[in-house]
């Protein structure tokens, strides 16, 4: 049985189980952006928040599943993205300065 | 293109091993909860919590300990400082500020999902020593935490790292603490599998701050990156670690104590 089944259709947790699938897709898709993968770290957290008060509502379904997951690669790959970018800014700067 | 590729270049080995550690300990999280009768959906949730804390907490350690090296970088004008700043935001982790991010990350979100605390401590505390061990084989592929200066002839000697210095034999220090920490998850594991549901008496958690803190504190003498902060004749890690087991002594006493009263 479905626990998710409710007659006027407003199942708690839903509005945060797709926000976080939304924000997760979002996160992935910053990583193409350099500098913007910093916002995907950002939507990434914040999907996983949202993903987190679905479970806590009592949301369950792939929808719920999919966010997270979808948050925690963006968060993941953003983190790696981000850093690479930074570092590569930070030791061409460095580089820069001291010559 | 060729943006996506150089990115992908540009990712750190370090990085990549972190993410390996992070997803081995969710391996173990799915065999632990099959045995322990756990559900492995919160686990997972409050797992990812708290490597988001760990993060968190270690870079903030790792800050805070360079801000005498930040003032003097800053008030010297040979370096530039933004671009030193984001050298620290981008590298350097210490290990002791993640482990109280991972644990109040924990804390919290057990609350919040209204899971016990103490079994939630105590399936979980086995993955950071595994997850640490790969991120200390990150360490030893880009060549921070580096160890001193050795003849032996199982040193590392980088060609091309910008943590270590290069053309230089160093002590395979990462390593040896990659090898520890997999044999801390070992026996931490065991001490979960042979114990019965018990979390509070089997003091898993608390094992596993003995155990590490003992390693990290004879380990930092065979350490060579003198950027890490020393107060005396002593680094911060090894003052944390003697910190750590007189706080577990005092912890044990009290809960022997309590479990004797009840």
């Amino acid at each position: 049985m479905n626990e998710n089944n409710y007659a006027n259709g407003n199942e708690p947790g839903k509005g945060a189980a797709v926000a976080s699938l939304v924000l997760g897709i979002v996160s992935i898709v910053t990583w193409f952006f350099s500098m913007g993968a910093l916002i995907g770290l950002v939507t990434g957290v914040i999907g996983l928040i949202c993903a987190s008060n679905a479970k806590k509502a009592g949301f369950v379904g792939g929808m719920r599943t999919a966010g997270f997951v979808c948050s925690l690669i963006g968060v993941i790959g953003s983190t790696l993205v981000f850093v690479a970018c930074v570092a590569c800014v930070g030791i061409l700067g460095t580089a820069a300065a001291l010559s | 293109m060729k943006e996506i590729l150089i990115g992908l270049n540009a990712i750190s080995a370090y990085g990549l091993c972190g993410v390996a550690g992070f997803l081995l300990g969710i391996g173990y999280l799915f065999f632990i909860t099959r045995v322990k009768s756990g559900d492995f959906d919160d686990f997972v949730y409050i797992y990812v919590w708290a490597a988001l804390g760990a993060v968190v907490g270690a870079k903030v350690l790792y800050i805070l300990i360079g801000i005498p090296n930040i003032a003097r970088t800053a008030g010297s004008g040979e370096v530039a400082l933004w671009p030193y700043l984001g050298s620290m935001v981008s590298g350097g982790f210490v290990f002791y500020g993640g482990l109280l991010g991972a644990v109040c990350a924990i804390k919290t979100a057990s609350r919040y999902f209204s899971l016990d605390y103490v079994k939630t401590l105590s399936l979980m505390t086995p993955a950071m020593p595994l997850a640490h061990a790969l991120g200390r084989v990150g360490c030893a592929l880009v060549g921070c935490c580096y160890g001193r200066e050795t003849g032996l002839c199982i040193g590392i000697s980088y060609a091309d790292s910008l943590y270590a210095p290069n053309g230089v034999r160093l002590f395979p220090v990462q390593v040896m603490e990659a090898i520890a920490d997999l044999v801390i998850f070992g026996a931490l594991v065991h001490v979960l599998l042979k114990r019965a549901d018990d979390y509070e008496k089997a003091g898993v958690f608390e094992k596993y701050l003995v155990m590490y803190a003992c390693v990290r504190f004879l380990l930092e003498f065979l350490r060579g990156d003198l950027v890490r902060g020393h107060l005396g004749a002593l680094s911060t890690s090894q003052w944390i670690s003697i910190i750590i087991l007189l706080f577990v002594w005092i912890h044990n006493g009290l809960k022997k104590k309590r479990l004797e009263r009840e």
